[in-house]
């Protein structure tokens, strides 16, 4: 009935309504065909097919025949108004191709639903049309081309507008920064109180482990000897001489970490093996003031007060034995029968020795 | 550190987050995972006792307050404490949203304040936000984001606003008229124009008195324009019956208008409207303009129910204008969108400072 209608009121006006009357027909005689009628009707735009072509195919998957085909409808009713797309387009303030485009349900031409929304209720109130609310309410909630953009989930439509990047503003790597700053306290604070001990530990190392060690530290002290070579013609004499001796000339620092050198050490080594009941004896002869200090192996002070010219001092402790000696020049030591000397532990300015035994 | 849990971890779990739109006309309270809970008229009724500067007591507010505006003996005032948008009577509105959350977000044991964003017009100064955000936190808010009306609209109408193309809003409230033109999730342009509904009843109520010499009030007035009113001349004629004090008489008399009338008293708040659109046009750089042109502009708000509010500008502009899926709530709905960002830094709140 409908087809007899459109038929007899179709008005061969402008070339758009030919054109459309022509699909009319063609929809009508095969309504389930839609596909099929698209593309012939859009051969004169090419830009139309591929995505008319995919629209029609997903409203078939979709059911087409569930949600009213507004764009279908507003044609007919068009149509059956003798109205022209150029007349209606006037009316609703939209351009020819945007009337056509809702009339093909094309939403690739069209924007955004909210605008397709009010472009189908003003286009059917024109047609006075009395399932107003019926199309709008079959126009889809969103495009298909419409992925982050105009997305229905406001969090995500946000998401959209945050900033790529912020300066300032650390969000979670601002955290780890934090944690990682926590972190390196704590490990520096750790190192802080591993230190003392490790600058103690040469003084307690055994025998293989010194001669390693002298022969490294002896290797790097020499550079340092060649430095200061210029500077100090009688510590390059003594260098020469017993190189060991020079490097707590030269280094102080470097001999109070590292005072067991091989020169006093290896002989040491050799009397430490005859069993004492674990205590030393030391020997002092003091041809000058001085003052002594000796810690034994517990940290216990077992000796500290001045000595005056031309006194001798016996003591006994248990290594490894930590000594200060002030005036070392006019002290003679002898440690277990040997005599140790003290020029390499003496600190040029102070003539003050510090150094362990073992 | 513990700042930030309770005030978004915790606070989460125990208060309700809520959009308020604190319109002239009406109050829409829109909660996070409730929808719109509340939609009363901005009317609170007030008790005075024992004369002048006497205590003054809330009697009501909402719906049951407006309808007793125009209808009170001497003891009590029905007042609308909003004003052209912004808040007219300080304490009333205060007292008024404090109502109205407590209705939308009953106090329990231990729930915490709610976090709110309130909508304010665009054209508001810094005094009229500051009242209006003094005002939530003493109604009991925890935190109170504002948002621009425009921006809220678009938001609620589902216009595209996030993305570089112009969109138009215009938003007719009881109170004012907000145009704004948006791209990129910022408004571009905005003006407000102190023109709404109140101003058609104006209108309407001046109308009257002066062509037939009858005093109607605001309440009659309001319904002849939701019954016939219309912005632009239209195929049929509806008339309707109402009634009023004959001001030569002084006796009630009771008489029929027509649409066409109305139209007429209406010309001069329409056409303030129509001008501020046509300035926003003006003003819109060339490239959002084009937008806007092959989209056409979006109307929200009550004015947008206006019959043919929308044929109006059409004609005057050249553009397509829309009508948004339920104009009256856009606000509120757009609010509640902006609520999901209110830990984001998405920058459509407004600054007041």
């Amino acid at each position: 009935m409908k087809d007899n209608e459109i038929d007899k009121k179709d008005m061969p006006g402008t070339d758009q309504n030919s054109v459309s009357d022509n699909n009319i027909g063609a929809t009508q005689e095969n309504s389930d065909q839609v596909a099929s009628f698209r593309p012939e009707r859009l051969e004169t735009i090419p830009s139309f097919q591929t995505t008319q072509a995919n629209l029609s195919i997903d409203s078939e998957k979709t059911g087409g025949a569930a949600t009213p085909n507004f764009g279908q409808r507003l044609h007919d009713e068009r149509i059956r108004r003798g109205m022209n797309i150029g007349e209606v387009a006037h009316r609703l303030r939209l351009s020819e191709q945007q009337i056509e485009a809702i009339e093909a349900q094309d939403f690739s031409k069209l924007p955004a639903a909210v605008f397709l929304r009010g472009y189908v209720r003003n286009y059917a109130n024109l047609l006075q049309l009395d399932d107003t609310t019926l199309l709008v309410e079959a126009v889809p909630q969103s495009r298909p081309a419409d992925s982050v953009f105009t997305s229905r989930n406001p969090s995500q439509r946000f998401k959209a507008m945050e900033p790529v990047y912020q300066s300032g503003r650390g969000g979670r790597s601002g955290w780890l920064l934090y944690v990682a700053v926590i972190l390196v306290a704590f490990v520096a604070y750790g190192f802080y109180h591993e230190e003392i001990p490790e600058k103690m530990a040469p003084y307690m190392l055994n025998e293989g482990d010194q001669v390693i060690q002298s022969g490294s530290s002896s290797g790097n002290d020499q550079v340092a000897i060649d430095l200061t070579l210029p500077l100090s013609p009688t510590a390059s004499v003594s260098s020469s001489v017993a190189p060991p001796a020079s490097v707590g000339v030269n280094l102080p620092s470097a001999a109070a970490i590292l005072p067991a050198l091989p020169a006093p050490s290896a002989p040491v080594a050799d009397t430490a093996k005859a069993p004492d009941n674990g205590k030393k004896s030391l020997h002092f002869v003091f041809s000058k003031d001085s003052w002594v200090k000796i810690k034994d192996s517990n940290g216990q002070i077992i000796l500290e007060k001045i000595n005056s010219r031309g006194t001798e001092q016996t003591i006994e402790g248990e290594p490894p034995l930590y000594l200060v000696i002030g005036n070392a020049a006019g002290v003679s030591l002898t440690y277990n029968g040997r005599k140790v000397d003290l020029a390499p532990y003496t600190r040029g300015n102070d003539d003050v020795a510090r150094f362990s035994l073992e | 550190m513990f700042n930030f849990l309770s005030n978004n971890f915790l606070g989460s779990y125990f208060s309700t987050d809520m959009a308020v739109d604190l319109g002239t006309a009406n109050t829409l309270i829109y909660v996070r995972g409730h929808g719109i809970v509340l939609n009363e008229p901005s009317v609170v009724a007030i008790r005075h006792e024992g004369g002048p500067g006497g205590k003054r007591m809330i009697l009501q507010v909402g719906q049951a307050a407006k309808q007793m505006l125009g209808r009170t003996p001497g003891n009590i005032t029905a007042i609308r404490p909003m004003k052209d948008g912004v808040i007219a009577d300080f304490t009333v509105t205060e007292q008024m949203l404090k109502q109205f959350i407590r209705k939308a977000h009953p106090p329990r044991l231990f729930s915490a304040n709610p976090r709110i964003v309130i909508s304010v017009p665009c054209g508001s100064t810094q005094v009229e936000r500051r009242a209006i955000r003094e005002a939530a936190y003493g109604a009991g808010a925890r935190k109170v984001e504002l948002i621009e009306e425009p921006m809220a609209a678009a938001l609620g109408a589902d216009l595209p606003v996030e993305t570089p193309t112009g969109c138009m809003v215009v938003d007719i409230g009881g109170g004012t008229t907000e145009v704004a033109v948006i791209s990129l999730g910022g408004v571009v342009y905005s003006n407000s124009v102190r023109v709404g509904g109140d101003r058609f009843d104006e209108a309407i109520i001046n109308y009257i008195r002066r062509n037939y010499g009858i005093m109607i009030g605001e309440v009659t007035a309001e319904i002849i324009k939701s019954e016939i009113g219309s912005a632009y001349p239209g195929s049929e004629v509806r008339e309707i019956e109402v009634k009023g004090r004959n001001l030569a008489e002084g006796i009630p008399r009771s008489f029929t208008i027509s649409s066409n009338e109305i139209l007429e008293a209406l010309a001069e708040p329409l056409n303030s409207i129509v001008s501020a659109v046509k300035t926003a046009l003006e003003q819109t750089p060339p490239e959002l303009g084009s937008d806007i042109a092959e989209m056409g502009m979006v109307m929200t708000g009550g004015g947008a129910l206006l019959r043919d509010i929308d044929r109006l500008i059409m004609e005057e502009t050249g553009l397509s204008v829309i009508i948004a899926d339920d104009p009256l709530t856009c606000v509120v709905r757009g609010a509640g969108m902006a609520l999901d960002s209110i830990d984001h830094p998405v920058g459509i709140f407004a600054r007041d400072y």
